[in-house]
């Protein structure tokens, strides 16, 4: 009964919101598009994934009990649409999260998103990686023009442990649609140096071979990225979202924010009664004399205080 | 009355010392105890017990050494945890609870560090007055009422922090460090005005910066502010 009832109420008023939200969005985004300011691929549909976006959004988190909507500004939440929409991208294939810092929404890109990027840029190909396990024979060398080439991975699938000690690397390969591959690789201890940075530690321990591949995947694509000439919203809107990959980072975006909101705020002070001077303390102030000053047991079961 | 000496204040190593002229209190232990007694002429078989406000170097490292001099150390479980020392003179206190050392009540509660457990200090004895300490913060939740003393850190100054990245002294990462970890003169600023000085004596400013901070400026600002008398130690 009272689920219904809410649901009632519940829906018009969602609905409305969302439809302005959504819509809003969209329509820049589009306007972009039409002004030749972006490129967005034809099979990317900015008012699905806006959507998708939107329910992502709204949906109520079941510790803090608030929506990731309400909990930003307004202007930060379309911000971060439209930082995904220009990207084409879509939360509903995991391709970036949207994460509140102090009151600002920032979208991050996953790795499949940076894949997906990548992929989508002009005279891209393919973007690829691998991870190499202890055991298996990988080579690299110095192609005519001196850049690191790929040569040759030997593969022992048996060696695939999921164990992250028995990882030795991993390596990712961006082709260029003429066929030229560039090849990123990193050791694990670069990787790890990587890792060091992020609170993922976890999924780190879990995953590490998908990491690994989303570690490189990332160094890879930044050089990429960032030495591309393609100088367009659709590359500000690809490295903001690099930008915010590593968790010091986001600790650190606003103290200044953190310091309006909490600081000087809560009344605190010493509650129960100070106890009276002690005569004789002079010599030695231990507490077995003060107790004779003041009811015996009081200031220990009044204070909380810890045993000693 | 309370008589406050500085030991060591900074990054070097912090250590200050307290009494009401019944128990003497060290707060923190950032210097070594050989250094601590000969500033004190050696007279520290009287001192009841050493405040520590978190796990950096220099404000502990003098620990195990005040602790075979005999003297209890009060701590947060993080800053324990990350010392890693067990000692039966160690003691752990709680946010928030209070408890006794001779003629003080001491009051711990959270402070904004990047360590584990950071705490400050409130303490009142048993005449009334009130001394509030708190370093390494970069800001104070709480706002305390009838403070006599305050010793607070004030690090830097945002300005001259800001000129210092410009010109290329200070690295720019640290600009984001130290925002995020020490009080700056401005919020240090914002914190007396929240608070109520009517009682206030003396505030002690802590912990300058060697390149960030400008004594001078510092004191006239607070003087200004407040009309209180001022120590920089």
């Amino acid at each position: 009964m009272t689920n219904q009832l809410q649901q009632q109420g519940n829906v018009p008023a969602e609905s409305n919101k969302q439809n302005a939200m959504v819509t809003r969005v969209a329509e820049k985004v589009q306007s972009m598009v039409e002004n030749n300011q972006i490129n967005i691929p034809e099979n990317y549909s900015i008012v699905n994934a806006v959507q998708a976006a939107y329910f992502k959004l709204t949906e109520v988190d079941f510790k803090k009990k608030t929506s990731l909507i309400d909990s930003a500004t307004k202007e930060s939440v379309a911000f971060s649409l439209q930082d995904m929409a220009i990207q084409a991208l879509s939360v509903a294939k995991n391709q970036g999260y949207f994460i509140v810092y102090g009151d600002k929404m920032q979208f991050t890109r996953s790795y499949h998103g940076t894949q997906a990027v990548i992929k989508r840029m002009t005279g891209v190909k393919d973007i690829w990686a691998n991870v190499i396990w202890k055991g298996e024979k990988f080579d690299v060398e110095y192609n005519q023009r001196g850049q690191l080439a790929f040569k040759s991975h030997e593969v022992d699938w048996k060696a695939a442990t999921g164990n992250k000690d028995d990882i030795e690397g991993a390596y990712c390969i961006i082709e260029r649609d003429d066929g030229v591959q560039f090849l990123t690789v990193m050791t694990i201890e670069e990787i790890k140096t990587s890792w060091s940075q992020s609170s993922m530690a976890t999924v780190q321990n879990k995953y590490p071979q998908e990491m690994a591949k989303r570690t490189v995947i990332n160094r890879a694509a930044k050089a990429f990225i960032n030495t591309s000439d393609d100088s367009d919203l659709f590359i500000g809107a690809i490295n903001r979202t690099t930008e915010n990959e590593f968790d010091n980072e986001r600790k650190e975006i606003n103290p200044e924010y953190e310091i309006n909101k909490n600081a000087n705020k809560e009344e605190l002070d010493i509650t129960s009664p100070v106890i009276e001077q002690p005569k004789a303390t002079k010599q030695n102030g231990e507490i077995s004399q003060e107790k004779e000053h003041e009811p015996a047991g009081t200031a220990t079961a009044e204070d909380d205080a810890p045993p000693f | 009355m309370i008589e406050i000496k500085t030991l060591a204040t900074g990054s070097k190593g912090n250590c200050y010392y307290i009494t009401d002229g019944y128990t003497p209190l060290l707060l923190e232990a950032g210097i070594k105890f050989r250094d601590i007694q000969r500033k004190l002429n050696f007279q520290t078989r009287d001192i009841k017990g050493c405040l520590i406000t978190h796990e950096h170097k220099d404000h502990c490292m003098g620990v195990p050494d005040v602790l075979k001099a005999g003297i209890t150390c009060y701590l947060s479980k993080g800053t324990k945890d990350e010392l890693g020392i067990e000692h039966h003179r160690l003691k752990v206190v709680e946010n928030k609870k209070q408890f006794q050392i001779g003629t003080w009540t001491i009051l711990p509660f959270d402070v904004q560090h990047d360590v584990s457990e950071p705490f400050g200090f409130l303490l009142v004895n048993s005449a009334g007055d009130k001394l509030l300490f708190a370093t390494d913060t970069y800001y104070i939740k709480y706002r305390f009422k009838d403070i006599t003393h305050l010793m607070v850190e004030c690090n830097y100054s945002q300005k001259i922090l800001d000129e210092n990245i410009l010109s290329g002294r200070t690295p720019k990462v640290l600009r984001k460090r130290l925002m995020r970890s020490h009080f700056s003169l401005e919020n240090v600023k914002e914190f007396l005005k929240a608070n109520d000085l009517s009682k206030l004596q003396e505030i002690w400013l802590l912990h300058l910066s060697d390149s960030n901070s400008n004594e001078e400026q510092f004191r006239q600002e607070v003087a200004e502010l407040t009309g209180k008398m001022i120590y920089i130690p």
